[in-house]
């Protein structure tokens, strides 16, 4: 299989960015799930806001509070809710990206043109993420905004750098979730098989993953407790385990940027924390060295399943 | 007069045995005449106190006359005034069946001892001379007098010491005294006084003629009084007398040591597992100098801490020292804020110590390994594209 190519991969990649943001931006789907997300996110948000001004006086970081407050009737609180939706509208956006041209006996047309296989590829991916970073960026900022209006206070440069860092965790686990989605279009040739086993991954981390991990771990490094106690090396496999899902890293570097008290993500032994002065808020850096292993997590896991979905994508037989 | 007796009689005839009690209360009708009188005319009096004598001129059934007021007899040295009406006077009138007080006062001269002084006052008028002769005798005076005493006139301590003297005033006069207390104390010291026991300050105290009472003159120093010896005299004072308490205070040097870091600040960097340096200030201002200060820090688990130099011989009083802290958090240690005490000992009993804030920092390393994770994913596809990529 050597051969030589003409011209540059990325020929037609805007195109397709272009062609598939708009559609995305103006299809009927995209706005039923924008329309639920942004109604709770903001609804959450605003449900922070209230109970913030009946109850703390003085906080330095109000505007973080804002996102991880769990307020009733909601039992999520806004980052929770971005955490248990997000999966939802990346698989809503990819799950049918190449199965449903194929369908539609429209990929030999598209190929057709010059455009290679990797441009429409990259650039379904690079257009779904687009639409979903212009989603998240206007949630975010309708909640900065939501912030000043109804708390009267600016939030601090540190504030807004750790804000920046947790949309941009936010957007790096949409992509994970549109990889995988488009993962599975490019492997099941029904949309509806693809979007019940993206769907089904979904559940699976969000739902019964903390129920998997204690019996996984127990296979693996034996009881949770020995005779002195908790073992630390249930412990640490329980959290590798842990981490394998996507909700959890997401999680975690959600909580340690906008909590900035968060020390540790993992167990910590009492002699650690000796001398140490709880609840003082870590310095900005630190936080991002904290949740950096995750973040990274995130990203590389997306690459590895673009990359994954890449290759089954160019083995294929697409004419028919 | 033979009229009006006859008169007399015929009312006593008609009015009978009970007109007759009336007559008998009228005392007087027999004299007649002007007379000056005097309650006491030998009296016994205080040396050195001024007496008033109340004198009276009274005038029986006669017209009214005036008579010129003098005093021909006057002890050596004393002197003597006429008063009527609060006013001296040279002369005075009298009206029928009238008297009229007047005063006379008479001062001694200082230094006037005891023994018998001897005056008269003479009336003079148309018809009669009068004279009056008057005794003073002074007595014997109990003179004004007070005593100080304390068990303890030589304290001892450093500056920051609470000095109190216990004094014991005897009040030995024979009058009940008020008794003002001073103190020349060396500047900026300060002696209050207060009743033995009690705590409110008092500036005079009222003592019962022949008691006495305690009193606490505590003494509160300037922190920077240097080393010495210093006087102090306590006063015990009364209009009359005045008792005087020489006490002194032997002051010795004190060093006092603070622990500080640069400008002030108790707080530092550290990364979790490397060597980082802090500088701490020991600054001595205390009045005598600091000796065989040593160092010592009490951190978290795992940390070490070492100090250069480790002993400062010597920090004279009123100066600063440097030493370097070199701290190593412990490799595992999390990110974040600890806390650990930095602490001074020198010869003396003297330990001071200050807590300082550390931000336990992580090495950036991990960003750099995750950011070479994200490389290899990028190259896994750059290797795809490059094996798979159709023309």
């Amino acid at each position: 299989m050597k051969s030589s190519r003409h011209g540059s991969p990325w020929t037609g990649l805007g195109t397709v960015v272009a062609k598939e943001t708009a559609d995305h931006l103006s299809s009927a789907r995209m706005r039923i799930l924008e329309a639920l997300v942004f109604l709770t996110a903001l609804y959450s948000a605003y449900l922070a806001i209230q109970a913030i001004r009946q109850t703390i006086g003085e906080s330095p970081f109000l505007f973080l509070r804002l996102l991880t407050m769990t307020e009733d009737p909601l039992p999520f609180s806004f980052i929770g809710l971005l955490g248990f939706l997000i999966p939802l509208v990346a698989i809503a956006l990819a799950f049918d990206s190449v199965n449903g041209e194929f369908n539609r006996r429209t990929l030999s047309r598209v190929l057709a043109q010059p455009i290679y296989r990797d441009a429409l590829l990259l650039g379904k991916f690079l257009g779904a993420l687009l639409s979903l970073t212009i989603a998240l960026v206007a949630l975010w900022l309708l909640v900065i905004g939501l912030g000043l209006l109804l708390l009267g206070l600016p939030p601090s440069t540190e504030e807004m750098v750790r804000m920046l860092g947790f949309l941009v965790a936010t957007i790096a686990y949409g992509g994970v979730w549109l990889a995988l989605a488009m993962l599975f279009s490019v492997l099941f040739r029904a949309p509806a098989t693809a979007a019940l086993a993206a769907l089904g991954t979904w559940l699976l981390f969000s739902l019964f993953w903390s129920i998997i991990t204690p019996i996984v771990t127990t296979l693996i490094a034996g009881p949770p407790e020995g005779i002195l106690g908790p073992r630390l090396i249930y412990l640490d496999v329980q959290q590798i385990i842990d981490r394998l899902s996507p909700n959890t890293l997401y999680a975690e570097t959600a909580l340690a940027l906008l909590q900035p008290a968060t020390r540790a993500l993992g167990p910590v032994l009492l002699s650690q924390l000796e001398g140490a002065v709880l609840g003082a808020p870590l310095p900005v850096t630190q936080s991002f060295v904290l949740i950096w292993p995750q973040l990274t997590g995130l990203i590389a896991a997306t690459i590895l399943i673009y990359a994954i979905a890449y290759v089954l994508f160019q083995r294929q037989e697409i004419r028919a | 007069m033979l009229k009006r007796l006859v008169v007399v009689a015929f009312l006593v005839a008609s009015a009978g045995p009970a007109s007759h009690a009336t007559l008998a209360a009228e005392p007087n009708q027999a004299i007649s005449g002007v007379f000056l009188t005097t309650r006491y005319p030998v009296l016994t009096v205080k040396a050195g106190e001024t007496t008033t004598v109340d004198l009276s001129l009274h005038n029986y059934k006669l017209p009214p006359q005036g008579f010129t007021l003098s005093v021909p007899e006057i002890a050596e040295g004393w002197k003597a005034t006429l008063l009527g009406g609060g006013q001296p006077v040279g002369a005075i009138e009298v009206g029928p069946d009238s008297d009229e007080s007047l005063q006379l006062r008479l001062e001694p001269p200082s230094g006037a001892g005891q023994g018998d002084y001897h005056f008269t006052v003479e009336a003079k008028g148309a018809a009669q001379d009068l004279k009056l002769p008057i005794t003073v005798t002074v007595g014997k005076e109990v003179p004004a007098k007070l005593k100080m005493t304390t068990n303890f006139p030589d304290l001892r301590g450093t500056a920051t010491t609470a000095f109190k003297y216990r004094v014991t005033v005897t009040n030995d006069s024979g009058r009940n005294a008020t008794i003002n207390m001073t103190a020349d104390a060396p500047k900026n010291f300060q002696v209050n006084f207060t009743e033995a026991y009690g705590s409110q300050q008092l500036t005079s105290i009222p003592i019962e003629a022949g008691k006495s009472k305690d009193l606490d003159a505590s003494v509160s120093l300037p922190r920077e009084t240097p080393a010495g010896n210093y006087k102090m005299t306590i006063h015990a004072r009364t209009e009359q007398a005045s008792a005087d308490l020489p006490v002194s205070l032997t002051i010795l040097g004190q060093p006092r040591l603070s622990v500080s870091g640069e400008g002030g600040r108790l707080s530092g960097d550290a990364y979790a597992g490397q060597d980082s340096q802090l500088t701490v200030v020991l600054h001595n201002d205390g009045s005598e100098a600091a000796r065989d200060v040593e160092m010592s820090a009490t951190a978290p688990e795992g940390w070490k801490t070492s100090f250069d130099p480790k002993t400062v011989p010597e920090i004279a009083a009123g100066k600063s020292q440097n030493v370097k802290m070199t701290m190593t958090p412990s490799p595992r240690a999390i990110a974040g804020d600890y806390q650990m005490t930095v602490r001074a000992n020198a010869s003396g009993g003297i330990d001071e110590s200050a807590n300082f804030r550390i931000t336990v920092l992580t090495s950036t390393l991990w960003g750099a390994i995750g950011i070479a994770i994200i490389a290899v994913a990028l190259l896994v596809v750059v290797f795809a594209v490059a094996r798979f990529g159709r023309r």
